[in-house]
């Protein structure tokens, strides 16, 4: 028999798209910046 | 989550505009992998430009060798908000990032002065989203809200979602400055006392920095 069973990754997948699709639903004129982060400082480095 | 979109919309198309604040500082691996995610999804493009902002005297450039466009770009996307009437906007904050963000709905209501007023923010039982709002008021939606960072990464690897290559290590030619490795870009340049010099390095984003370093 199919495994209706979500592991945790497919239930987060299934929330975020639901709540996506309840987004284009509910408002008028949705959208989605791309650099949301007030302090996306790309100047700092990680060293190896 | 830009991936998720397109996935929760297929096979049509992602039925909202995307939004790029551009600060003109710019890394172009940043910019080739936005055009070429928008073009192979179809997706609508806004871009708002700091340097508009800068122009009409609504921002004010930093000065110094460390001027950074990052501060300007939250009064441009307001700006861009307010152009493009958006009435909600996603981002991909999680909970797990910090505890301004731990607090946050799925829903997060905003006045019209994009103020975050506790008591304006709605219960939401079990999947119940409530996108009331008067009029000028808008809404931040975090899809994303319950995932951690182990959770983005495992899920981009099972999926197969390409990344930008900036995430990752490369050889770079690095400078020292105030005790942090600063790569040479076309904005970061070296002082004439500072050694050039070129190693394995990457990017570090400011969230996963200790609040100090920020």
């Amino acid at each position: 028999m199919r495994n209706y069973n979500l592991n945790h990754l497919e239930q987060l997948e299934a929330e975020a798209i639901f709540v996506l699709r309840e987004t284009a639903a509910q408002f008028e004129n949705p959208g989605l910046p791309f650099f949301w982060r007030k302090r996306l400082y790309y100047n700092g480095l990680f060293g190896s | 989550m830009a991936y998720l979109a397109a996935k929760a919309f297929a096979p049509a198309k992602i039925p909202f505009p995307f939004v790029h604040v551009d600060t003109g500082h710019n890394f172009p691996e940043t910019i080739s992998f936005r055009d070429k995610f928008v073009e192979e999804y179809g997706v609508n493009l806004v871009v708002g430009l700091v340097q508009d902002s800068i122009d009409r005297g609504t921002a004010t450039e930093e000065t110094g060798p460390n001027a950074s466009r990052n501060a300007l770009q939250s009064v441009t996307l307001l700006e861009t908000i307010d152009r493009e009437n958006f009435d909600a906007c996603l981002g991909g904050g999680r909970r797990d990032e910090e505890k301004a963000r731990a607090k946050e709905r799925f829903f997060s209501h905003r006045d019209s002065f994009g103020q975050w007023d506790p008591k304006n923010q709605r219960p939401e039982l079990w999947n119940l989203f409530n996108g009331g709002k008067g009029q000028g008021e808008n809404f931040r939606v975090f899809p994303l809200s319950n995932w951690t960072e182990m959770d983005v990464w495992q899920y981009a690897k099972i999926e197969g979602i390409e990344l930008p290559s900036l995430y990752f290590a490369h050889e770079r030619e690095v400078l020292e400055r105030n005790g942090s490795l600063l790569a040479i870009t076309d904005f970061v340049s070296a002082n004439e006392n500072e050694e050039v010099r070129k190693r394995l390095s990457g990017f570090a984003r400011s969230e996963t920095l200790p609040a100090q370093v920020r």
